[in-house]
């Protein structure tokens, strides 16, 4: 390891804004599964849950005890990993029939997908900073933009469009940082106009026989009345929190099934229904202030001569938040219905892996421009 | 690029993030707000929809009892198999539908609708492995239904009617406007008649279900049901009892009233059906229908008779009244009479020889009335007709009542066009031509004549009396009960004597079809041909206390085969109810 200073004690130089943010949005969720595994009746409980925050804190404890710039000189290695798995995952689920997301290992299962996300960013951050050094090809740049695009094929295949879709806004994000050819700023507001045009058209073009058109297209392999019904009972669940909400355990969508998924994917309107517009703001707040916490880390990093750290952390803050707020538009009933998991509070071991690895390693490039 | 420049494009860059990031929140804070503050009420109301579902809990329908407190209807609790339509293919699955691919597709149309009854009447134990397997059969409902169930039976069809679902063209009407399709009600006798006092009111229970319509626990009784008023009617069940078994499969009715309040203690139809069985069974009911006996008629009530030799009483009432006859007047029986250039013929061939007005009653002596008829216009004779109460209904509190038809000469010019002949007067005298009449009247009309005048309004259910007969006079009464008393003792009611009781009666015999198309003797006419056999009377003679009125449809002549149905519904009042007995609660 190379140390340009003595160790320094683990606890200087740690970003507690962030870890008290992320840790009260960890809390607020685990409210939310007691009264959402109660619900579905689950086997597994919600000590099933609290175990798997113990892993992701164990995990998130080694991911800031890294050095991120030793980490990002094997991200390439880490990315092919992905892709391999990716494509066994693939060729797996050929031979039996179903969906591939999963790699069921015996004792654990792994979403190639999730993992992948975590080693683009760092692939992405470690080619952007080399590139930049002069001190990689063009064309090996472009072979590397190639085993990314693989990458993303092979998960969508899977098929897991949304996490094809995260693959390419970190990949977009990550690019957009370190800086697009003068060519593509041309494009670059175009692409915000279409981006901001495609919700007010979604919502003041359409009619509603055509948006059940589009999302039948955007999701062929769900029924639509079906993801329509998901989507009405998420409102029901939503609406009926009122301001103060129903309280805690009093969720009638949540307590009598009519909420679809309460624990993974709608998480979050077991709180809207439970905690009300109270509770909404509160964890609105908590994830706008985690986000420009993270944001933070990243210009300090830049500022300290460390743009690997910045665009790691940018591809971080990418990475959670737009799966994050797709998520919460989802419950909202601002988006069509995809299996987007949200960051800190779904249950699922991956998702909350990967989130715990990201928040250490976002604290740990903090802790290193902190004691520079 | 330099470094720097590179270090600084990423840390606008990584400032500009916050734009978006913010925006979106608030977007999303707004969009809440929207969901959650504006539509908060509406959202909480669905919400409540969705988990909280009502279910209407039908009323148990009041209890209908007799005189004694026996039951003639009450409510039996019951379960009712509901299904929709992946009930049905559930049930299918689980081979517990029929297999009749004609009723399974008419069962498929119905549960397309809604929830439909598949199987009605299930008992506890085919309930309990329904509720058990709720899980799996989510399509299918177990529902309470009360049913009604008749001890009676046959003996008290009519009287209690029976329920049903409630009709499309009942639900037009003002009296059924409360009612919902498929809600049950009463469709006859009294079930009809007190439809409202019985039906009570049902009840709305709130249950907890899950988003697959499953119980999750029972939330309470947002309004409980009421149970209906129970009915305490005048009617003997004993009475009826006695009345079936006098009758026999014989066609026919009989009413039979207290004399002072007019209040029915008996009243039955012949042929009867067994009210249970077509409570929720359209066949059943279709099959009824069309049973050319005509099964559904309430005969006692809506059932049309020419009354024969019964009729003599209101004739020998008109003739006195009238004073064109008196105790001293005797006319010749030779065994036929001529009237208007027609030969009548008297019921003994051989005569009666010099009869007086209460040796005519005894005797049913035709040709003693063919030759009052000749003193009395038929209009006189209608008058009196009416002031017994017939040609009109009598107010009786059960469904389908009709008037009877009492001929004069302006019906007749109106009903044919032709002129009213005096032949024709003699028929009437005798209760035969257009004269027609129901068991009722003919029961109401006798307890007139038992009271001296008092015409009471029959009815099951507080009863009251209706009017008072002023033109005949207390003698005259009395002169023509004393002739129903020899009747029953010596005359052609005889065979209603029983020992114990002195009961006074008349027979009539009606005359279907015209002698000149059908054998002269009624046993040699084909059955529809045959004569009615009508038996009024009351008992006791001393202090009238009820009068009885039999129709026996072709049953041949009154004095045997309506006769001794009287004596058997005379003597069952008299031993379920003991002469003289205070108790006499409605």
């Amino acid at each position: 390891m190379r140390r340009s200073s003595p160790p320094t004690p683990w606890r200087l130089g740690i970003d507690r804004p962030l870890l008290v943010s992320a840790a009260a949005l960890v809390l607020i969720a685990v409210a939310a599964q007691v009264s959402a595994l109660r619900a579905i009746e689950s086997s597994v409980g919600v000590w099933d849950h609290l175990a798997r925050l113990g892993t992701a804190v164990v995990v998130g404890l080694v991911a800031y005890r890294t050095d991120h710039r030793r980490l990002a000189r094997f991200s390439p290695v880490f990315f092919l990993a992905a892709l391999a798995l990716s494509v066994y995952a693939n060729l797996a689920a050929a031979l039996r029939a179903g969906t591939r997301r999963w790699l069921d290992f015996g004792v654990a299962s792994l979403q190639p997908g999730e993992m992948a996300k975590i080693c683009l960013v760092l692939l992405f951050a470690y080619l952007i900073v080399r590139m930049s050094r002069e001190s990689l090809s063009r064309r090996t740049a472009v072979s590397w933009l190639v085993a990314a695009a693989a990458l993303v094929l092979a998960v969508a295949a899977q098929p897991d469009l949304g996490s094809a879709a995260i693959l390419v806004g970190i990949g977009a994000g990550m690019v957009f940082l370190a800086g697009l050819p003068l060519s593509w700023n041309r494009i670059w507001p175009a692409a915000v106009v279409t981006v901001t045009g495609m919700p007010l058209l979604w919502f003041f073009g359409l009619r509603d026989y055509q948006r059940l058109r589009v999302l039948a297209f955007l999701n062929p392999e769900s029924d639509p009345l079906g993801s329509g019904y998901q989507m009405l009972q998420a409102s029901i669940a939503v609406g009926s929190g009122g301001f103060w909400g129903t309280g805690w355990l009093q969720g009638s969508q949540t307590a009598y099934r009519f909420l679809p998924a309460p624990h993974t994917d709608f998480v979050f309107a077991v709180i809207a229904e439970e905690f009300g517009f109270v509770g909404v703001s509160v964890v609105l707040a908590l994830f706008w202030f985690f986000g420009l916490r993270l944001l933070r880390i990243a210009v300090q990093s830049a500022d300290n001569k460390d743009p690997l750290g910045a665009l790691i952390v940018g591809g971080l803050f990418c990475m959670l938040f737009l799966q994050a707020l797709y998520n919460i538009a989802m419950v909202a009933g601002l988006v069509p219905i995809k299996g987007f998991p949200l960051p800190f509070m779904s249950y699922g071991g991956n998702s909350l892996l990967i989130t715990a690895a990201a928040v250490g390693l976002a604290a740990s490039v903090r802790r290193r421009a902190f004691l520079t | 690029m330099s470094s720097a420049d590179q270090r600084s494009r990423i840390r606008r860059r990584l400032l500009l993030f916050r734009y978006p990031l913010g925006a979106v929140i608030l977007l999303l804070a707004f969009r809440f707000w929207h969901l959650q503050i504006v539509r908060g009420a509406e959202f909480s109301e669905i919400a409540q929809d969705n988990y909280l579902q009502t279910e209407r809990r039908r009323a148990p329908r009041g209890l209908v009892l007799d005189r004694q407190g026996r039951i003639l209807a009450e409510s039996e609790p019951s379960f009712a198999l509901l299904a929709d339509s992946d009930g049905l293919r559930q049930l299918e699955a689980i081979g517990q539908l029929s297999a009749d691919p004609e009723e399974m597709s008419e069962l498929r149309t119905r549960a397309a609708r809604g929830p439909t009854v598949v199987r009605s009447r299930i008992g506890f134990a085919d309930a309990a492995f329904f509720e058990a397997r709720a899980r799996e059969l989510s399509g299918v409902q177990v529902d309470f239904v009360p049913m009604r169930r008749y001890p009676l039976g046959k003996a008290a069809a009519h009287l209690v009617g029976y329920t049903g679902e409630v009709t499309g063209a009942q639900l037009l009407l003002e009296e059924f406007a409360a009612y919902a399709p498929r809600d049950i009600v009463g469709q006859s006798g009294i079930e009809r008649a007190y439809n409202a006092q019985l039906v009570g009111s049902d009840g709305y229970f709130d249950r907890v279900v899950d988003s697959r319509q499953r119980m999750l626990e029972a939330s309470g009784w947002r309004i409980e049901p009421m149970r209906g008023q129970t009915l305490r009617l005048g009617v003997s069940a004993a009475i009826q009892e006695a009345a079936l078994a006098a009758f026999g499969d014989r066609a026919g009715a009989f009413v039979a009233i207290e004399v002072g309040t007019g209040e029915i203690v008996g009243l039955a139809s012949y042929p009867a059906h067994a009210p249970r069985e077509f409570q929720t069974d359209e066949n059943a009911f279709r099959a009824l229908r069309r049973d050319p006996r005509s099964p559904l008629l309430n005969r006692a009530v809506g059932g049309r008779y020419p009354p024969g030799s019964a009729f003599k009483l209101v004739t020998a009432a008109a003739a006195l009244a009238e004073g064109v006859a008196g105790p001293d007047t005797r006319f010749l029986c030779r065994g036929q009479a001529r009237v208007a250039g027609r030969t009548f013929r008297c019921h003994r061939a051989s005569g009666h020889g010099l009869l007086t007005l209460r040796e005519a009653i005894s005797a049913s002596c035709n040709v003693f009335f063919y030759r009052l008829s000749e003193l009395l216009d038929v209009d006189v004779i209608a008058a009196y007709a009416r002031e017994f109460g017939l040609g009109e209904p009598t107010g009786v509190d059960l469904p389908h009542e009709t008037a009877g038809l009492v001929p004069t000469r302006e019906w007749k010019r109106r009903a044919t066009g032709e002129r009213w002949y005096a032949s024709e007067t003699a028929s009437v005298a005798v209760g035969q031509g257009a004269l027609q009449v129901t068991p009722i009247q003919m029961a109401r009309l006798t307890a007139a004549f038992a009271s001296s005048g008092d015409l009471p309004a029959p009815r099951l259910v507080s009863p009251a009396r209706s009017g008072r007969i002023e033109r005949v006079s207390a003698q005259h009464f009395e002169m023509i009960r004393a002739g129903m008393r020899d009747a029953v003792l010596t005359g052609t009611a005889w065979r209603a004597r029983v020992p114990g009781l002195t009961i006074a009666g008349k027979t009539g015999t009606a005359q279907v079809a015209s002698l000149d198309r059908v054998a002269a003797r009624d046993e040699d006419r084909a059955p529809m041909f045959r004569n009615h056999a009508w038996f009024v009377g009351f008992a006791p003679f001393e202090a009238p206390e009820v009068v009885v009125a039999v129709v026996v449809e072709h049953g041949g002549s009154g004095g045997a085969a309506a006769a001794p149905i009287g004596r058997a519904i005379l003597a069952a009042w008299s031993t379920a109810l003991p002469v003289g007995d205070g108790e006499l609660t409605p």
